[in-house]
């Protein structure tokens, strides 16, 4: 791909060289025409080359842009790998760490509820280690062109037992750092039409991140209506987002300048999987609030199923 | 007298595995799980040998290694540096600025760290 980028490089500046070396050759020509013919079929000449000039100009245009885009794509990977080592790496060298300290007979010698404990933090890092590697085969999967969900492939579903549902699922998650996770129902009507597991993969990355980034206080899911939409909220008491990191807040593999220099314990795909799996929604929207230090409200916008 | 080891890592659990492997192999040890703690546990406890983990919150261990390097009561303390963080020239980096060792989590098992303490420091 390098290869290819700087090939992009060395073409655009040849095809430059040739474009002004054409029209300043056809120029000379035109001004030192000996006579009126030759100045005629100079002239038009120099229109010819204007014209191959032009196309060539459009042409570059159209390089500049690809170089741009394959620049992007390089930055991401390169991101991306740099990130997926990491986190690949924490729960693979737990779990290596501890089937050696297994090996070495050293679970044996522990108390039962340590070895409890043994057995949960294994279990853990098992499901961190799914869960990265679930997010990048579904980034992958969005990566490859926009999706919609085409309306026959929805099945009606009710948010709010995808909402409590979630809710159990975290709670254990949220009481071990010492926080509340609360859900409450205030919609008269909460049946969308929807892909469960999307939609359910979108709302758990959302409390993943709210429990992720709220050291002190609760994470509310909260259910209500709006005329004919269902909103979903995610409010939590958490550090909140700077505003410089609001507007690249849904990109792939974007965090608040806030959570430190080193990558989080997720997979920096959470928010952008969220928005791809709204918008794929017909009418499906997907924003936030946030006040630094006072917490981040993030809401999903959903058309109630006739 | 059996060597004290200092270990500092966020990730509890496998602070406590290192933990245990290093006891079972005859070390006295003190844990940090983040840097600030790791710090005063270093000025105090004046531990023989430091494991430090690079990522932590909010402090990371490229803070706290060179906040030890300038402290003359823990500036000659070794350190190892234990992490899963790999980017280019990241090993050069922590050895020319005074780590004796680099280890990635993942290469190393605790006999294996037990092994690099104990040649470290000398002892048998």
């Amino acid at each position: 791909m390098f290869k290819r980028f700087f090939t992009y490089q060395i073409l655009a500046n040849l095809a430059r060289l040739a474009i002004s070396l054409l029209v300043l050759v056809s120029l000379i020509r035109v001004i030192f025409s000996p006579t009126r013919f030759d100045q005629v079929i100079n002239i038009s000449l120099l229109v010819l080359v204007l014209i191959v000039a032009g196309f060539l100009w459009q042409f570059l245009i159209w390089t500049a842009r690809q170089q741009k885009k394959l620049a992007e794509v390089l930055r991401l990977r390169s991101k991306f790998i740099d990130l997926a080592s990491f986190q690949l790496r924490s729960p693979v060298s737990a779990i290596m760490t501890a089937l050696s300290f297994w090996r070495e007979g050293l679970v044996e010698k522990l108390p039962a509820p340590e070895k409890l404990e043994f057995i949960n933090n294994l279990y853990q890092r098992g499901q961190q280690l799914g869960q990265v590697i679930r997010d990048v085969l579904q980034a992958s999967e969005f990566d490859t062109e926009k999706i919609t969900f085409a309306d026959k492939h929805l099945s009606l579903l009710d948010v709010a037992v995808v909402a409590e549902q979630i809710k159990n699922n975290f709670t254990e998650a949220a009481s071990a750092k010492g926080l509340k996770l609360l859900f409450k129902n205030e919609a008269k009507q909460t049946t969308v039409k929807s892909f469960a597991d999307y939609l359910s993969e979108a709302i758990s990355n959302l409390v993943d991140n709210a429990i992720r980034y709220t050291k002190t206080g609760q994470v509310e899911i909260r259910l209500s209506n709006e005329s004919k939409i269902l909103v979903l909220e995610v409010i939590d008491t958490g550090i909140g987002i700077p505003p410089a990191d609001q507007a690249e807040l849904f990109s792939r593999f974007s965090r608040g300048s806030n959570t430190g220099d080193l990558p989080a314990d997720g997979s920096g795909l959470g928010l952008y999987l969220a928005k791809e799996i709204v918008e794929a929604h017909k009418g499906g929207q997907i924003s936030f609030t946030s006040q630094l230090g006072r917490g981040t409200t993030f809401s999903i916008y959903l058309p109630l199923a006739k | 007298m059996m060597a004290k080891i200092l270990l500092i890592d966020d990730e509890a659990d496998l602070l406590f595995l290192y933990t245990k492997a290093l006891m079972a192999d005859g070390f006295s040890t003190i844990m940090a799980t983040d840097a600030e703690t790791g710090l005063i546990k270093a000025k105090n406890e004046k531990p023989d040998l430091i494991l430090l983990d690079l990522v932590m919150k909010p402090i990371d261990g490229f803070k706290i290694f060179s906040d030890l390097k300038k402290d003359l009561n823990t500036a000659k303390i070794p350190v190892i540096i234990l992490t899963n963080l790999t980017r280019q020239g990241l090993y050069d980096e922590m050895i020319n600025k005074g780590a004796v060792a680099f280890l990635e989590k993942t290469d190393y098992a605790p006999d294996e760290i037990s092994a690099k303490i104990k040649s470290i420091l000398q002892l048998s």
